[in-house]
């Protein structure tokens, strides 16, 4: 996965510390901003919501009667009015580009495609197409957390050396992608039993918390991302177990650890590096005395660009 | 009426009736566009182009600016455009944890559109119904937002002040709450926000804490800001919040971000990703 140091960011301030310590800004200096001059806007029905990259458009260009393509647009062809139509013609198309090996990593899971997860639905997407269109995704995050008498803990994973997505890095109790026909609440307790053997029971106890955007260049394209946070308070005895083998090991962690290798190392996934500190934030381990306080603050919670309607 | 009409009421974006200002290239503040003209008066302190406005680079130092900017508040509060002095000056800068430009006083702060900064608590108790949170009603005599609902304790931070300290003394005046007990209140975050104020631009970073407190603890005001202090449970706080403006408009923020943070509102919420991304304001 390509991680560039951020040619605009300013380094990390440290006069109002106390402490010496590394800023937890470079989690979210990992990757430079977004230029969305490389992008055409992709549109539905007149209304923006995604971006294709100016160098994948050409393959569009081979399906006229799903694709129209300008200097600075992918539209879907407004011929397609109902969601079915488009979904089966985004569908096909996709096929087919799959065949041409252009679209890695084929989930067989349908996204929703829209504005705002509050919005209306205006086509489905096969997962891995996501990035390509650069399309907003939504996914789901649980906080494995123990309350012990000498602090927080914090069940951390280690993602398997075979994962397509960031292999070996440490991961959280459960994330998942949320696909379209599950809540969210369904879908925690999903991913719950499959990555950490969460009885159902207890990952109903999962509180919302928060949430975090996404936005950056990764491999596989735009990801732009929108995830909702959890925490679930877990008894001192739960041993993490993952069922599905996509995790290699759990550790229970202090919190204290996992804020000192976000100090010091990439070894987070990027979006879970992102929820660690909101963790850290709502908790109170940092405060306003912490160097880049409002800084993180405000990157974890940055507003997805869309054009207005 | 909904939660998120809370939030947008404490929301500026159309900048068009502002200019921008600045200190030695670095934006400081938005100034009113009949502000930001008046300002031409003082050619010595202040270069004002149609875009821009900006201060002298001969004053370079934190004490030329302090007692340059000082006299035009003067002058501006003469021409009747600053309101009320209070005698008390804050320092400037440009982010937060930066060196302070120069110093200003309080009154000129909302004219000048520079960011101020404030500590709010929410106090909160456990029961086995569910949490709830001590919600304070503002004295009728308050010059801002007579009568309105408010955070167990809150206040404004001089720049420089640390939020901890301020929190502690405000704790004491505003709620009855002693040192020790203040002192396990938790930073959880902070809110940002632009809005038009009274005619003018307020940018203001309100630092949040949680305070968790015993259950048989009642706040009391020593300084006669709050009348009375109601414990809500969050189905309260929540009606409330949905159907009126009765919480003070920088306080209902604060109290949504709580909601969220404590689970109190879903996914399913209406409008949950907007209440959930909350005021960032730059």
């Amino acid at each position: 996965m390509k991680r560039v140091a951020s040619p605009g960011a300013r380094s990390s301030r440290s006069k109002s510390s106390p402490q010496a310590s590394p800023s937890l800004l470079r989690q979210l200096q990992r990757y430079a901003p977004v230029d969305y001059r490389r992008y055409l806007r992709f549109t539905v029905d007149d209304q923006h919501v995604g971006w294709v990259r100016r160098d994948f458009a050409p393959h569009l260009a081979d399906f006229p009667a799903t694709f129209v393509l300008n200097a600075d647009e992918v539209t879907l062809h407004p011929a397609l009015r109902s969601v079915d139509a488009r979904s089966d013609a985004m569908a096909t198309a996709l096929a087919e580009l799959r065949g041409r090996g252009l679209i890695p990593g084929w989930r067989g899971e349908l996204y929703p495609v829209g504005r705002g997860f509050d919005q209306p639905c205006l086509m489905r997407m096969e997962r891995a197409a996501t990035p390509l269109f650069g399309v907003l995704s939504y996914s789901v995050n649980v906080n494995g957390l123990v309350r012990r008498e000498d602090g927080l803990h914090d069940w951390i994973g280690r993602r398997a050396p075979h994962k397509q997505v960031d292999p070996n890095m440490l991961d959280l109790l459960a994330a998942g992608g949320q696909p379209l026909g599950i809540s969210v609440a369904d879908n925690l307790v999903k991913e719950c039993w499959e990555e950490a053997g969460v009885p159902a029971e207890l990952a109903r106890q999962a509180q919302p918390v928060s949430i975090i955007t996404l936005q950056i260049e990764a491999a596989e394209g735009l990801r732009l991302g929108l995830q909702f946070n959890y925490d679930l308070f877990l008894p001192a005895d739960f041993q993490a177990r993952n069922t599905d083998g996509e995790v290699a090991e759990f550790r229970l962690m202090p919190v204290q650890e996992v804020m000192e290798r976000l100090r010091t190392a990439d070894e987070f996934m990027y979006d879970i590096a992102l929820v660690k500190i909101d963790l850290l934030i709502r908790h109170g381990l940092i405060g306003p005395d912490e160097p880049d306080y409002l800084a993180l603050l405000a990157g974890l919670r940055r507003p997805i660009a869309f054009d207005p309607i | 009426m909904s939660l998120v009409d809370r939030l947008r009421h404490c929301s500026l974006s159309d900048l068009s009736g502002f200019r921008p200002w600045s200190v030695e290239g670095r934006e400081i503040g938005w100034l009113r566009l009949d502000v930001a003209e008046a300002l031409r008066r003082f050619p010595s302190v202040f270069l004002v182009t149609d875009e821009t406005v900006s201060v002298q680079p001969h004053l370079d130092t934190f004490d030329y600016r302090s007692a340059a900017i000082g006299e035009v508040a003067r002058a501006l509060l003469e021409m009747g455009i600053v309101h009320g002095w209070r005698s008390e000056a804050f320092a400037v800068a440009a982010q937060y944890g930066d060196e302070p430009l120069f110093r200003l006083e309080r009154a000129a702060v909302p004219v000048f559109g520079v960011k101020a900064y404030g500590v709010h608590v929410n106090g909160y108790v456990r029961t086995p119904a569910g949490i709830k949170l001590w919600v304070g009603r503002r004295a009728d005599n308050r010059p801002i937002e007579p009568g309105k609902l408010d955070n167990i304790v809150a206040g404004g931070l001089p720049y420089g002040l640390d939020p901890l300290r301020n929190l502690i003394k405000e704790a004491e005046e505003e709620a009855g709450i002693g040192e020790a007990m203040a002192r396990q209140a938790r930073p959880v975050g902070a809110i940002s926000y632009r809005m038009l104020h009274e005619g003018f631009m307020r940018r203001d970073t309100l630092f949040v804490y949680d305070l968790e407190l015993p259950a048989d603890f009642h706040p009391a005001n020593t300084d006669g800001e709050i009348a009375d202090f109601r414990l809500m449970s969050l189905d309260e706080v929540t009606a409330i919040l949905e159907s009126s403006e009765a919480f003070k408009f920088n306080v209902a923020p604060v109290v949504i971000d709580f909601l969220i943070r404590h689970g109190h509102l879903t996914a399913e919420t209406p409008d949950y990703v907007e209440l959930a991304m909350g005021l960032r304001a730059p």
